[in-house]
């Protein structure tokens, strides 16, 4: 199993199933259309997994060989996964090189309850 | 399943002729993508200015969303009588050395938004969430000298820029 890379997510069910971006490359298993195929997140935010393996019961994301969870038991059904990468792509003007590179990532979760306000909770990780 | 970028110039009329990926992107005495600038370095002698740079980032691949997008560079004052001016521009003028008139290029981040339209010469918008193209709005740069540079034509320490943004 490959390291999880640093901003990457993983998401575990019910029945112990995990969903992990880096060990699946980003293409989502769940694809029902190869020309234009689901990313990992995408088919978290959407539940695919969940009517094999149940509820999801945590959200994580990595940065820098550490993992950070949502647990999400006791989230309400409407709960959405946040996960913001902060990307950067640099130019060298003398050589022409790019660097691709991150500064971190933000990640949680957000609903509306049951009065119409909007809830969440967003860690911003460097 | 993420994104994927590469930069692109725009040289020419309305510095609308793109080229991507190219290797010569110094500041110079010439409007294009391949001279390499010691054979047309800027005349310091006469503080003139480069011509015009114009810059910007494509995205292809699959995204969820793209937003919060900013361009800097990692410094603006390369040396004494010498100034990196710029700005986040949604159409192209044909590159020349005539002063643009852009302030000092932010070192912190200027905003810019996304457009389907090449060199993001459009207004745009500040966030995608079609996957498949987009572009980020050129970024136009000059290097100026003023009455004050004492140097003749040759290296500056090599400078950066940077398009910063997030992504789900």
């Amino acid at each position: 199993m490959s390291l999880p890379l640093d901003t990457s997510c993983q998401a575990e069910y019910e029945d112990g199933f995990i969903l992990d971006e880096t060990e699946l490359n980003d293409y989502s298993p769940y694809t029902t259309d190869p020309e234009h195929p689901d990313n990992i997140l995408r088919s978290i935010l959407k539940k695919h997994p969940e009517a094999e393996h149940g509820k999801m019961v945590r959200f994580s994301v990595f940065w820098k060989d550490k993992k950070y969870d949502v647990d999400w038991v006791g989230l309400p059904d409407n709960a959405r996964p946040i996960r913001f990468r902060h990307n950067r792509s640099t130019r060298d003007l003398d050589t022409g090189e790019i660097y691709f590179w991150q500064a971190g990532v933000d990640f949680g979760y957000q609903y509306t309850d049951e009065s119409g306000k909007n809830v969440q909770e967003i860690q911003e990780i460097r | 399943m993420a994104s994927t970028q590469t930069w692109s110039e725009g040289n020419g009329a309305t510095a609308a002729t793109v080229t991507t990926s190219r290797a010569e992107c110094n500041w110079k005495n010439i409007d294009d993508s391949t001279t390499a600038y010691t054979s047309s370095p800027i005349n310091s002698t006469t503080n003139s200015n480069s011509f015009t740079k114009y810059q910007s980032l494509y995205f292809a691949g699959t995204w969820n969303s793209i937003s919060v997008v900013t361009l800097f560079i990692d410094n603006n004052a390369p040396a004494t009588g010498l100034s990196i001016v710029g700005s986040v521009v949604t159409s192209g003028t044909t590159p020349s050395t005539t002063a643009s008139g852009d302030s000092a290029l932010s070192t912190t981040g200027l905003a810019a938004n996304l457009t389907t339209t090449a060199m993001g010469y459009a207004a745009g918008s500040s966030s995608s969430t079609a996957s498949g193209a987009i572009n980020v709005n050129a970024l136009r740069t000059q290097l100026q000298t003023t009455s004050s540079y004492a140097g003749g034509p040759g290296n500056i320490t090599s400078r950066t820029i940077t398009c910063a943004w997030t992504e789900s």
